[in-house]
Formats: structure tokens, sequence, C-alpha cells
């Protein structure tokens, strides 16, 4: 339908991407990461829950409920909840916060745990992509412009790959080697570039069939000229729409194998991971598996309105 | 066509060998056996020595190869280190449970995925068409573990009404068979809903916006010029071929099938396939590791074939050479 409504939805999948990158991106870095705070007191607090944090010199890190000012001592609670009387010069910083989403079982701040775990989500399914890409368009290329014996080899190649398992693939390769964002950027890499080679081989195969690039080469242009003017602006569409889904699968994986604990270790948190921990105080903290994966959602839901977005520009255009 | 076959099954046999030789290679280039999961400081180099022994580990790998593929050859898929009972028996205990749940779920992912797309079509631009994309994109995104957790919290948790995981209660197993069944469904239907719901999102996704695609075509515009009703032209003139490529996506679900979702069986507890095979990957039990990627290859190989035989049969135009 609608050529109207293709540039609403990519513009609407495209603004909803630059905000989430741009969210990981300065967010985790305009908020403050919290001192180690007693996980007695400020674990679990719902969203939307405000908290004074108060430091003291020695280290030691307690939460008042509020803060007088000029006072000489201020009254918290203590370990046991019991009521401490700090001094004032005893204290070297006192701030307000705000668990905008909520606090996890260590009273982590689930907002800055969310936006510093979509920089890796995002980090690792860009670059899986990238691989996938590289890989895919590079055997695509190849068999497309190769002979049949080399054309049905590399085709061959492709179904061997597709005839592996791949979530089995994945699991077996994040289980046996060490997980860790590397290992998940080159094994979602190696199982992402099939569909990319087959549709990248299928499309020169047809252009090259097409009036215009025989006219083209029938004029005598040179096959760089043909590339530059005929193949490359038509394979773009085709290649970015499926990128764009494609990469939209890529985050979900990634968050699947790291709910499954096979992606990043927990120590580093991405999306997935955090859903996973969401789901061990399911009841204690609704919100703690809730708001990731609705990242996770938004995400993803964004991927696809590009691509259908594109999809239909590429229809358009025809 | 029976030639068709013939090819495609002979091809299967080198591409199969390739993945398991692949999977073999991949399990082995890991340092360690399975002995070293017998996390025991008192475990002595003798008795070590001897569990590996028993298992046929202290033989060089590649004559670990052949003796597997030697086995294979015979229709010896090996015994499990983990199970101590042969593979295929503990493979064949794990496929009902995954066939039932994936079957229910795809049942539900095709009927739920075609009268979404059919009734949004039916009237675009109404506010049911605007619902359903918005909500069949909605569940397109969402993560279907998380999903899943959602289901448990909203249904097994708060309101109480259905089990969270297993396949079946405690208090069932002594009950008659009517009311083993009747749990058995209560046990069923958190596990293949959320794996249904999230399939029918891309199914109507898919199929709506090639019903769309379709919509110009000539023979519906002679369709509709020959004063046959709106009902008919979009059910029978328009969906037939929409459908084709769905036939397709029908036999890529034969590996679905067979290897289940494995999150969903290891989220709701449910002893399928893929419970086997986590639970078998982080013990190193290598027979069942190759045997679920020998199973889970063959799948696709077969999906595969299925869905170009029944394109074949199903679209005329795909029969003649063009």
């Amino acid at each position: 339908m609608s050529l109207k409504a293709a540039p609403l939805r990519l513009t609407a999948g495209l603004g909803m991407i630059g905000l989430i990158i741009l969210a990981c991106g300065v967010g985790p870095w305009l908020l403050r990461p919290l001192p180690g705070m007693d996980p007695a007191r400020a674990a679990l607090l719902p969203p939307g829950s405000r908290v004074t944090v108060v430091q003291c010199r020695n280290g030691a890190v307690y939460m008042s409920p509020r803060v007088e000012k000029g006072a000489r001592a201020i009254a918290v609670l203590g370990p046991g909840n019991r009521r401490i009387e700090i001094e004032t010069a005893q204290i070297a910083r006192v701030f307000p916060h705000r668990y905008w989403l909520g606090s996890d079982r260590f009273g982590r701040d689930l907002l800055r745990e969310s936006l510093s775990g979509g920089r890796i989500s995002l980090a690792v399914a860009s670059l899986a992509l990238a691989i996938a890409l590289v890989i895919g368009g590079g055997i695509g290329l190849a068999a497309a412009t190769s002979g049949t014996l080399v054309d049905t080899l590399l085709m061959r190649l492709v179904d061997a790959f597709l005839a592996f398992p791949i979530l089995f693939l994945l699991i077996l390769a994040v289980a046996l080697f060490r997980p860790g964002p590397s290992t998940l950027v080159v094994v979602l890499g190696l199982t992402s570039w099939m569909g990319l080679a087959r549709l990248v081989r299928g499309q020169v195969l047809s252009l090259r069939q097409r009036d215009f690039v025989q006219a083209a080469r029938v004029a005598g242009s040179p096959w760089w000229r043909i590339w530059e003017l005929h193949y490359a602006p038509n394979l773009v569409g085709p290649v970015a729409q499926d990128a764009a889904l494609r990469l939209g699968d890529l985050v979900l994986a990634e968050a699947t194998l790291s709910y499954l604990g096979l992606g990043i270790p927990p120590s580093t948190p991405t999306w997935g991971s955090l859903v996973a921990e969401g789901h061990k105080v399911l009841l204690q903290g609704w919100w703690l598996a809730t708001f990731p994966g609705i990242a996770i959602a938004v995400l993803v839901i964004a991927l696809a309105l590009v691509g259908d977005g594109l999809q239909d520009l590429v229809r358009s255009a025809r | 066509m029976a030639r068709l076959i013939l090819r495609r099954i002979l091809l299967a046999i080198p591409l199969l060998w390739l993945v398991v030789t692949l999977t073999f290679v991949a399990v082995h280039a890991v340092p360690g056996t399975v002995a070293d999961l017998i996390d025991n400081p008192q475990l002595s180099p003798q008795a070590r020595a001897h569990i590996e022994q028993r298992f046929g580990l202290d033989r060089p790998v590649s004559v670990q190869y052949v003796r597997w593929l030697e086995a294979l050859a015979h229709g010896d898929l090996g015994v499990s280190f983990l199970y101590r009972q042969p593979v295929s028996r503990v493979v064949l205990r794990a496929l009902p449970p995954t066939l039932l749940l994936t079957g229910t779920a795809l049942a539900l992912d095709l009927i739920l995925g075609i009268l979404l797309a059919v009734i949004a079509v039916a009237r675009p631009r109404s506010w049911f068409d605007r619902v359903s994309t918005v909500l069949s994109l909605g569940l397109y995104g969402m993560p279907s573990f998380w999903l899943a957790g959602l289901a448990i919290l909203v249904f097994a948790v708060i309101l109480g009404w259905l089990p969270a995981s297993h396949m079946h209660s405690v208090s069932a197993i002594g009950a008659s068979g009517g009311a083993r069944f009747a749990d058995l469904l209560r046990h069923l239907v958190l596990p293949a809903g959320v794996l249904g719901v999230v399939g029918a999102a891309g199914t109507a996704r898919y199929l709506r916006s090639t019903l769309l695609d379709i919509q110009d075509a000539r023979f519906l515009l002679a369709a509709r010029a020959r004063g046959l009703s709106r009902r008919r032209v979009l059910l029978v003139h328009a969906l037939r071929p929409a459908l084709l490529p769905l036939v397709t996506l029908l036999g890529l679900a034969i590996p679905f099938l067979v290897s289940g979702s494995l999150v969903i069986e290891v989220i709701f507890a449910w002893p399928g396939i893929g419970r086997v095979l986590w639970t078998a990957a982080w013990a190193r039990d290598v027979p069942v590791i190759l045997a679920v990627t020998l199973l889970g290859a063959t799948a696709v190989i077969a999906g595969n074939l299925v869905a170009d035989v029944l394109y074949i049969l199903v679209d005329p135009r795909a029969r003649s050479p063009r």
C-alpha cells in the first residue's frame, strides 16, 4: 500500500533508532554511577522512587529520608534499621537520586543499567551485521560473477550453513568457547550471512538480464562503470531492507543468548541478561524484567519499520 | 519429480556428513572432557583415566571420529555420558513432548496469523486493521523469553489459572487417563501459547504484505470485474496465491517442529529436544550433542525438500520450467 506511508514509517523507525542510540550513547555518561549502595535499603525500589544518598568520608553510603540544611548532624537509617546520626563534618557528599525505572537487587539504577546494556546490545548486533554483510555480500558477488562451477560450490556452501540448526550452533559455540562479546559477535556474524549471499547473488543475476544493463554493455561501458551506475544503486535498497530486518533478528538473538547466560558475562549488563536477572525476582520487582524487555521490543519494532519503509521505497522505485 | 527427490536425498548425505563433522571438530577443539565436570579435587588420576577410558576419550580424536562414524553407519548413535543410556533412547524420549509443543504452537500460529491478516486486509484502514497491524508489529518485536516471563507472571502467579512449568503435575501421576490428559493440556497452554502468538505475529505481517502486494494484480481486477463479491475475491482469488509462500514456510517449519524452541523449553522446563541439547552442551555429553545436531540438520534438509515438493504440487506455475 501507500507510497505515502513509506516515508512516514521510515522516518518513524529511523527516529526511534536515533533516539535509542542517543540515549544509550549519552545516557550512562550523564547519569552518575551511584556509590555502592546498601542493598538492604536500596534494593528493589519501585520505579520513580526518590532517595537521598549520603556518602561519608570513610566511604560508607547511607540513604536518608531528608537532609536539613544547616543542621549539625543528620539522621540516617543504618544497618539493622537503626537510626544513626552522622555529623556534618564526616559527610563527603549528599545528593538526591531518583530511580526512574526502579532499582535492582543490589540497589543499582535500572535506567542506567539498561542504557549501558543497550550500548552492548547495539554494538554486538551491529558488528555481527557488519561481518554478515561482508561475508554474505562477498560470497553473493563472487557466486554471481564467477563461472558455473564456483557458483555451484559457493551456493552448496550456503546450503550447508543453512542446514546447521542455527540456535543449536550458537548455543554449542558459546557453551564450548569462552563466552564474551567477541565470541558472540563472531558466532552471530558467521551464522547470519547466508540470506544476504542469496539475496545479492539473485539481485545481480536478475539485474544482468535487465535492459538498462544489457544496453550499457552493448554500448561498451567498462565493467566498473556498469557496477557504479547500475548494479550498486539497485543493490543498495534490497540489501538495506534485508539488513534492517536482520539487525532486528540479531538483537533478538543476542538478547536470547544473554538471557540464557551464554552471551556476555553477567557482570556486564545487556538487555537480555537484565531480563534474566529480572526473572529471578519477578515477584518482588516486576519492573526489572519489564523495562529491558520493552527496550528490546522497541528497537526491533523500529528496525522492522525501517525495513518495511525501505521495502515500500524499493517497490515504488520500480 | 522422483528424480528431483532422489537427487536431493543423495545431495543431503555429504551435507549431513559435513555438518556432523564440523560439529565433531568444534566439540573436540575445546580442551577438556566430561571428566573435568566431575568437580571433585579428590578425583585421582587413576579414576579420571578410568572415566575417560570408559567413554573412549583416551583414544586420539581421529580414532574417536572414525569409530563414531562407523557406529553411525550401523545406525548406532552411541551411549550418552550423562544418562548412561543409548543416545537414541534419550532423543526419542524427548521427541514426543517437543512435537506436541511445537505442533500446537504451529497450528495456533497459522490459524491466528491467517485470520489476523485476512480480517485486516478485508477492511483496510479500519480500526481492526490498525489494531491488528500494531499488535502483530508489537508481538513481532517482543523477545519470546520476555513474553514467557510475562505470561508466567500474569497467568500462573497473579491469576493462578495455569501451571508455570513442566508437563505433568505430581498430583496427576496416579490419576485416570482423562484427568492426566486435562492436566497435560493445562501445562501446554502457556508454552504453546507464547510460541504460537509470537509466530502468528510474523505470519500475519508477512501474509498481510503479500495480500496487499497482489491487490492490484490483473487476475483480481478480472475477478472483481466479473462481479464476484469482495469476500469471494479476497478469500478465494487473493488468498490462494498469497498462501503459496506460506507453503514454503510450512516446509521450513519442520526443523522448528523437531528442534523446538530451546528457550521456551528451558523456561517452562518442558522435557523436549531443546532441553536435552541444553543439558548436553553444558555436560559435554558429546554423543548427545552430535545426535541432536544430526537430527536438526536432517530436519532442515528434509524441510527444504518438503517445501520445494509442496510448492511444485501446489503451484502449477512451478511445474513447467520457464
